[in-house]
């Protein structure tokens, strides 16, 4: 495969990943677009441009158009919504706003107690004193991945409200997820001296042989957030999926 | 980023209007590449995929332009993917037209 078909290949990929959702006519005809502009800009220019420079010429075209391409999809992803919402029955409608609510309480969920973890963090820490002089429980830096943390999930939060940006939201939801269980797990100190005891000693009384998985099990709340958001997330788009468009295998090539 | 006013007509659509004119003018019709080569006469870069088919699928919804799909048999026999071609509308021509004709307006010249 040369540079040129390797570039034209980057670019249909990302066509298919954010037309991906849409109806099928809508997605079907803005690829079919862009493989007659791919087509044509690789013969315009493939007498004066090398091909690895007209293999960068058209992936420079493409990266620079991303905004905008996110833009197109937001606004064919918003009529979509609106045109379906109309032939949803209750029963679907129900489902979806539950789903939607699901991932609200969710991301509720991280939030308030990460804000309460990164503020109890930053007290026993003592975090902004003159100085920065590290606490007895820890170093004075750890309360800002937990802030961070609560921060990228305020974003997720402004990205699940609207429907077009949803998946983004869930994407960052779970990447807050994720961020929040290794550093609230690694602060565990700092947040309470006794809790962290407790949880060793425990660790130790009921594992017995298995500590080290035991020790691990810990990181797993993050993961199973992940999952279960992807669950989530899968159950609204089946629901939501035109009637019409049996599937995203069937978008002609 | 603040929402555009309903009607109202980027620069770049205009200058979309611009060189699709020329190049109907030319061939009786023009398609994306082809304006994204118009567009870049002068030393600019391509027009990006994204910036110039979100433009032209908001003209063509809004009448400024009109679009349709290139005979399968002829694309066929030329050996390449259907292009989608395009045509300035009226609507599109008197828009140019009246921003032609409409005189600048802008602080500099406010103040001078």
């Amino acid at each position: 495969m040369t540079p040129v078909e390797r570039a034209q290949r980057r670019v249909l990929r990302w066509v298919d990943r954010y037309s991906k959702g849409l109806p099928l006519p809508v997605a079907a005809e803005r690829r079919a677009e862009l493989e007659s502009d791919l087509h044509e800009h690789a013969v315009a220019r493939r007498d004066g441009l090398s091909p690895s420079a007209l293999a960068r010429e058209i992936d420079g075209r493409a990266l620079r158009g991303v905004a905008a391409d996110l833009l197109w999809r937001d606004r064919e992803m918003r009529r979509f919504r609106a045109a379906r919402l109309t032939t949803m029955t209750p029963r679907e409608l129900r489902a979806t706003s539950r789903l939607q609510h699901l991932l609200y309480i969710a991301a509720g969920f991280i939030a308030v107690p990460g804000f309460i973890v990164a503020v109890r963090v930053a007290i026993t820490t003592n975090f902004g004193t003159p100085g920065h002089a590290p606490g007895p429980y820890g170093e004075s830096w750890q309360a800002v991945p937990i802030f961070a943390a609560v921060i990228l999930t305020l974003g997720a939060i402004s990205l699940l409200i609207n429907s077009a940006t949803r998946s983004l939201g869930v994407v960052v939801l779970s990447i807050s997820a994720l961020v929040m269980n290794f550093v609230c797990v690694t602060s565990l100190n700092a947040v309470s001296f006794q809790l962290s005891r407790f949880i060793a000693l425990s660790i130790y009384q009921i594992s017995g042989p298995f500590m080290n998985i035991a020790i691990y099990s810990i990181f797993l709340p993050g993961p199973l957030l992940v999952v279960a958001f992807a669950l989530i997330l899968g159950h609204i788009h089946r629901i939501e999926r035109n009637p019409e468009q049996p599937s995203e295998a069937g978008v002609p090539r | 980023m603040p929402r555009r006013k309903k009607g109202a007509i980027l620069p770049i659509e205009y200058d979309i209007l611009a060189a699709g004119l020329d190049a109907q003018s030319a061939a009786g019709s023009f398609y994306g590449f082809a304006l994204a080569q118009a567009l870049a006469e002068g030393g600019h870069s391509l027009t990006s995929h994204g910036t110039l088919y979100k433009a032209l699928s908001r003209m063509t919804e809004a009448g400024l332009l009109t679009a349709e799909w290139e005979d399968p048999s002829f694309a066929e026999s030329a050996g390449r993917p259907r292009r989608r071609l395009y045509t300035v509308s009226g609507a599109g021509a008197l828009a140019l037209s009246r921003r032609a004709d409409a005189p600048v307006t802008n602080a500099k010249t406010a103040q001078a």
